[in-house]
């Protein structure tokens, strides 16, 4: 799992008959100080979650089908978490 | 997933056997805004997408998954179009391959 930042919504009508018509986010990782890093990802949201929101990122494709009971689901990113606070030991993080 | 852009349509004849009636399309993966996020790469289409098209697409083992069959030789899949992406209030990528300021 990672942190990430909840920075959009995508919307699309035609897509994949598996993926239903469950919520698409768009998530980026977040890195020490909450600073967005790496490439924007397409997750799922179990949990409703809004932007702007710190939440916890699982993607692993066996996790995400067992969370949606659908072994044919194409999905690999779901939002599994708010997150209300991490406690950065600095010193831990640096080393 | 992530977001690509649309480029081209990969024809090839002569291929593993398990890719046969699988449509290839070459993807440019983009950014919300719109920039070209590293390489271009070829991916399933059970969609039906066509060039200039913003879709999202899923990678490695789950790429199969977009597919009829259980297993074919693919490690990336269409899996959507993008009718539009909301980033922090404002409408990028729209399908008509428009970007708002």
């Amino acid at each position: 799992m990672y942190l990430a930042r909840v920075i959009g919504d995508v919307v699309s009508t035609h897509r994949h008959e598996h993926l239903g018509q469950k919520k698409l986010l768009l998530v980026r990782r977040l890195g020490l100080d909450d600073v967005e890093e790496g490439a924007e990802v397409i997750a799922l949201d179990v949990i409703g979650v809004g932007v702007g929101e710190k939440v916890l990122v699982v993607q692993e494709g066996n996790a995400a089908r067992t969370l949606f009971k659908d072994p044919k689901i194409p999905v690999q990113a779901v939002v599994v978490g708010v997150v209300d606070r991490v406690d950065l030991d600095r010193e831990a993080g640096a080393s | 997933m992530q977001i690509a852009r649309v480029i081209g349509r990969v024809v090839s004849t002569v291929k593993q056997e398990t890719l046969s009636a699988i449509t290839l399309q070459w993807i440019q993966p983009v950014s919300s805004a719109g920039t070209a996020v590293g390489n271009p790469l070829v991916a399933a289409d059970t969609i039906g997408v066509g060039p200039g098209e913003v879709v999202y697409f899923i990678t490695s083992r789950e790429a199969a998954l977009t597919l009829e069959a259980g297993f074919a030789a693919v490690d990336a899949g269409i899996v959507g179009k993008v009718d539009w992406v909301d980033v922090r209030g404002e409408r990028l990528l729209r399908s008509d391959g428009a970007t708002e300021p």
